[in-house]
């Protein structure tokens, strides 16, 4: 009798806990279906290579386009906010790791945690007084800047999250042959956890690839030429999708579902490598 | 007679509570000298004053002097007394990133012992040899550590602290986690160090049955104060502290 009561709750459970999962998961699909299947359409209609490279169309010429210039862009802002976030996020990391009760690395991880919270149209206006209003231009330099600034958080805190979790006994022991603070950071905790870093660079290279709020002021918004050096103005893809999505041209929206297939895209392929990779490392 | 490592007056506290109560030891060079006692004693604390492991622990207060080789162990650099003192602790700990070879090996070059490759091999053979490992693993030295069996791993982990030269060599419960084979091969290493390379080895045991198989000299710890010490034949049969009698009736029985 008591049996069937909680074979019956069970079943209960697990029906419930179905529907709630499916309907939550509704959202997600419905995004990630109506970008793949519009963004393949922009896509398709004008083809890979030349979506990839070609530049956007003129706003209501009915003419399709790609989105060369502003997916460069992405490229460019990618790389060098990663160059630039990553080591720093690095050495934060260590720094509050190893020396968890110096004052100046607690104050450290406050700033951090407080960072986390930082609206990233913030950081965006920092750069912009910063570095945009000296060199008198955005520029794709400024714009890496305000990406830097927003991953770097989030990146330490990974980094961080990971190399606090090396067990003490492993510490210990490159304690006890000698190695210094640095050398027990770089020889034994780092390579220990390197799978959970290369997660938290890859959580960085997100950060860099989606964002568009820091861009606002400090990019500039060149998506009808390509950049010629990275101290002058460019464009993102993420930007684009900003500035296209709200223009009444459907040729420009088109080319807007292009672009953030292409994003998606890069994720996909992103996470597959590391996936790759960490299952190379574990080996 | 020469003293490997003298203690005098030290004095432990941990976040407050004081765990070394004025302890007194000396441990003379080219022996086993083993320290005696139950769990939370202070045997692992006094080990760690020995190669100033302990400084790694927040709020350790240290007081009295610790002398290494002749030389005061808090007025040296940590990290130059520590690759002088080898030291293998109660849980295996191999670095699992590393391969069974490069285990070794790295202790041998933070040591700066090796000054060449194949200088580099033959103390890795050397320090396996006498680990009593290289048998088990010569095939297979490029394999992860955490494929060998925890007992092989802190045979490893002894490799690991003798490619550091060391001539005092720290061992704080290591056969407390492994089976019993692999412990007497651990004991017949122990014995042999001392025996052809004249090391001094410092063993933490809560075994008297360990004491009495290893130790030339013992020190029965109890309650952060060092009761007993001598010859371990002699504190054996001849206890004094009450505290000695019940553990070494409990080891002949």
């Amino acid at each position: 009798m008591r049996l069937s009561r909680d074979k019956v709750l069970n079943a209960l459970v697990a029906v419930l806990a179905g529907v709630v999962t499916l309907g939550g998961l509704v959202p997600y699909a419905a995004i990630i279906a109506s970008t793949v299947v519009r963004g393949a359409k922009a896509i398709a209609s004008v083809g890979i290579i030349r979506f990839l490279t070609s530049l956007p169309p003129a706003p209501g010429s009915g003419e399709l386009g790609g989105a060369g210039p502003s997916l460069l862009g992405t490229v460019l802002l990618t790389v060098l906010s990663t160059l630039a976030g990553v080591p720093l996020a690095f050495c934060l990391a260590l720094l509050i790791t190893e020396f968890p009760e110096n004052p100046v690395s607690r104050a450290l991880r406050a700033l951090v945690k407080g960072l986390l919270e930082l609206p990233t149209i913030v950081a965006g206006m920092v750069v912009y007084t910063l570095v945009v209003v000296p060199m008198g231009t955005p520029s794709i330099l400024a714009g890496s800047l305000a990406l830097a600034i927003v991953m770097l958080p989030y990146v330490t805190t990974h980094f961080e999250t990971y190399l606090s979790s090396v067990p003490r006994l492993y510490r210990e022991a490159g304690y006890a042959i000698g190695l210094s603070k640095a050398g027990v950071a770089l020889r034994v905790a780092a390579p220990i956890v390197r799978k959970g870093l290369l997660v938290g660079v890859l959580v960085g290279v997100s950060r860099a690839l989606g964002e568009t709020a820091p861009l606002l002021f400090t990019l500039g918004s060149a998506r009808y030429y390509y950049p010629t050096s990275v101290l002058g103005p460019g464009d993102s893809a993420s930007l684009l999708i900003y500035n296209f999505a709200m223009m009444p041209y459907p040729n420009l929206r088109e080319v807007a579902w292009g672009a953030a297939l292409t994003i998606l895209a890069s994720y996909l392929i992103i996470s597959l490598i590391v996936q790759l990779c960490v299952r190379g490392v574990e080996a | 007679m020469r003293h490997a490592v003298r203690v005098e007056s030290l004095r432990v506290r941990l976040g407050g509570r004081e765990v070394l109560k004025g302890v007194n030891l000396e441990v003379p060079e080219g022996s086993v000298t083993v320290v005696l006692g139950p769990s939370g004693v202070g045997k692992s604390t006094l080990l760690r004053t020995i190669n100033r492991l302990l400084d790694l622990v927040p709020g350790a207060r240290v007081e009295g002097r610790v002398e290494v080789l002749g030389l005061d162990a808090y007025a040296v650099d940590p990290y130059w007394l520590r690759r002088r003192v080898g030291m293998v602790f109660q849980i295996p700990n191999p670095f699992p990133h590393l391969s069974i070879y490069d285990n070794v090996a790295i202790a041998a070059k933070v040591c700066g012992v090796a000054r060449s490759k194949r200088e580099l091999r033959r103390i890795v053979e050397w320090a396996l040899r006498k680990a009593m490992l290289w048998e088990e693993v010569k095939d297979r030295l490029r394999d992860p550590p955490l494929s060998l069996s925890g007992g092989q791993q802190q045979r490893l982990c002894l490799a690991r602290a003798l490619a550091m030269k060391p001539k005092i060599l720290l061992l704080d419960e290591p056969t407390a986690n492994i089976d019993v084979s692999n412990a007497s091969l651990i004991e017949e290493a122990l014995k042999r160090l001392v025996r052809e390379e004249g090391m001094t080895v410092v063993l933490v045991t809560h075994m008297p049955q360990q004491a009495l198989r290893v130790g030339d000299y013992v020190a029965v710890m109890y309650d952060g104060r060092i009761v007993e010490y001598g010859r371990v034949t002699e504190v054996a049969s001849r206890p004094h502290h009450p505290f000695t009698k019940k553990l070494f009736s409990g080891a002949a029985s």
